[in-house]
């Protein structure tokens, strides 16, 4: 089976190791990365990359030293390599700028501000986990587990 | 704005002329009054030694200066030349003084020439008064400022005491549970063989440093042929290949227990750490308006150092700090006091180098003394402090961390200098591009 990447970046230890313990339910099926910048989550998708593995889900901080969130999600989206991977920003403190540009040049599909709700965040991980799977031909079937049933049923309905 | 006194080139010429008639020299004690406001003067004074000051009386009685004059100036200018011949105020002698007058009646050369003389002079007059007036109101409109400063600060530190109580309550609630429920597990655990693991993980918690978890779990992969998630789990807790070892005999139940009492070691870890960044950033906002209760004890500042540093542990983080020097400096205080120093001190100064980038970040802490005194110097290579901050480094709400999406409510140096100050201490400063040292200065016991 492919190996499929869900990668977080925080710098705080404790916050990092809450959203891992969070996401705990997709780790059988789903490599859960964690990295405390963007830079190491750089390396760890490119390494990945490289070994065939795909990046599904990026869980992101904006507010890091060296380059922030909406920085780190902008590079990710104009690397051809990451085109389809979807993107989470999570944060505590952005500016009404941040946002725009987290929106507009990041192309993020989710924003969610802390402090987050459990199972919000794994709701929404799950619907971008199981559109990515669908969207690339994965076969969704390996995966029910952890797929949204709701994405699965409508894309039933739409191609029969 | 420095006051001038403009002393025209022609004074001594009016002075030898007009002013050296030792029979109208006149002596001025102290506290005297030498015009009254209101009344008749058709005397100009030159003052020869000694100085005045000008008072006018508000409708309520209240005297409130308007000028000052010294040697070389003059007084009963307005109604020496005015129609009138009235004295717009009272001047009185701020010292013994000595003058010298001039009657209008006994002019000693013809009008003209007196006012070809004088026109300069008065000019000088009229300037100098001009400027002592804008001078006054510039120190009124900084004691002005000054006091809407105070009233903020008043309102702000009511508003923080406050928000202090309310959270400290609620911090001390989650701080105690958190130490309740960690020694329920912990005694839960007794004599079982999970205790020794769930206390390693308690002390020294997971390995914070993903890279290095990361690198330990691909290694443990392929050593034991584990799956990624234990790997994961067992990379976390530090355990070395022979511990790991040990582990793989137990089942999978048993490693399941295993992880489960991790997890909760880890998280409880991790509430004690919240709990207590939370209670000490709580203290810091109330101790802004008030002085400690508990009675001070010996020990020394290296202690009050060292404590700081695990507190700041995280803002550190990739930064090489170094404490040393000829001394522990030992002393009798509130630890938490400088506890407190050290932490804004340090925590400026890992900003000052977040800011800067340098190659090699470094805090270096040096603890040294003199006869009197004991010396605690921060340094960091970090941007340096311009000449603009640096003058109003001290104050309160001053800040730097105004930009984007670091602010800070600019308590941090003036905690410092009001905890440095209760010890009779001083901060210094001092700082050139990419450097900076903060020295604190403490008398010796």
């Amino acid at each position: 089976m492919e190996k499929l990447f869900v990668i977080l970046v925080e710098d705080q230890p404790e916050v990092l190791r809450a959203i891992a313990s969070d996401l705990r339910e997709f780790e059988d099926d789903f490599i859960i990365e964690e990295c405390q910048s963007a830079a190491e989550a750089w390396d760890v998708m490119k390494r990945a990359e490289e070994r065939g593995g795909y990046v599904v889900l990026i869980v992101s901080d904006h507010v890091m030293p060296n380059q922030t969130g909406v920085e780190f999600l902008t590079r990710v989206h104009l690397d051809g390599r990451f085109r389809h991977t979807r993107k989470i920003l999570l944060t505590g403190l952005a500016t009404h700028q941040d946002t725009i540009r987290a929106i507009n040049q990041a192309a993020i599909d989710q924003y969610i501000e802390k402090p987050w709700k459990r199972d919000d965040l794994v709701a929404k991980a799950r619907r971008l986990i199981t559109e990515y799977i669908l969207e690339n031909g994965f076969d969704y079937q390996s995966y029910q587990g952890v797929l949204d049933s709701a994405v699965l049923l409508q894309r039933m309905r739409n191609n029969p | 704005m420095k006051s001038r006194l403009v002393v025209p080139e022609d004074l001594e010429e009016v002075r030898r002329k007009y002013f050296a008639d030792p029979a109208r020299f006149q002596s001025v004690k102290e506290g005297e009054m030498l015009l009254t406001e209101g009344e008749y003067n058709d005397r100009l004074y030159l003052i020869l030694e000694g100085a005045f000051t000008g008072y006018l009386r508000d409708e309520q009685g209240n005297n409130f200066e308007v000028f000052r004059s010294r040697e070389n100036m003059f007084v009963g200018v307005y109604s020496f030349f005015s129609n009138q011949h009235l004295s717009y105020m009272s001047i009185v002698a701020d010292q013994d003084s000595r003058v010298a007058y001039l009657d209008r009646d006994e002019l000693p050369t013809s009008p003209d020439q007196f006012a070809l003389d004088f026109l300069p002079v008065l000019i000088s007059e009229i300037y100098s008064r001009q400027l002592l007036t804008q001078q006054l109101n510039a120190e009124r409109h900084r004691a002005m400022k000054k006091l809407a400063e105070a009233e903020k600060m008043a309102t702000l530190g009511q508003l923080a005491a406050g928000l202090a109580h309310e959270l400290n309550n609620a911090v001390g609630i989650l701080e105690s549970n958190t130490q309740r429920l960690t020694e329920t597990m912990d005694s839960y655990l007794q004599d079982r063989k999970w205790q020794p693991i769930f206390r390693k993980t308690l002390e020294q918690g997971w390995e914070s440093d993903t890279r290095a978890i990361r690198a330990r779990r691909d290694h443990l992969e392929g050593k034991f042929d584990l799956p990624l998630k234990a790997a994961k789990q067992l990379a976390r807790i530090n355990l070395d290949d022979a511990e790991v070892q040990e582990l793989l005999r137990l089942s999978d139940s048993e490693l399941e227990a295993m992880e489960t009492i991790t997890n909760v070691a880890i998280v409880l870890r991790d509430m004690k750490i919240a709990a207590r960044h939370a209670a000490h950033v709580v203290r810091s906002v109330r101790d802004l308006g008030s002085t400690p209760a508990a009675e001070p004890v010996a020990i020394t500042l290296r202690q009050t150092i060292d404590e700081a540093l695990t507190l700041v542990k995280k803002v550190t983080q990739g930064i090489s700090v170094t404490v040393d020097g000829t001394t522990d400096a030992p002393l009798t205080a509130h630890a938490g006091d400088f506890v407190q120093v050290w932490i804004n001190l340090i925590k400026n100064a890992c900003e000052a180098i977040n800011l800067a980038k340098p190659t090699r970040p470094t805090v270096h802490i040096y603890i040294s003394e003199t006869p009197h005194h004991y010396l605690v110097a921060v340094t960091d290579n970090g941007t340096g402090i311009s000449d603009d901050v640096m003058k109003k480094i001290f104050e309160p709400s001053f800040t730097t961390k105004v930009t984007g999406l670091s602010f800070g409510l600019g308590l941090g140096l003036s905690i410092v200098k009001r905890i440095v100050d209760r010890y009779r201490g001083t901060v210094l400063v001092s700082s050139k591009p990419g450097e900076a040292t903060f020295t604190v200065r403490l008398p010796k016991p």
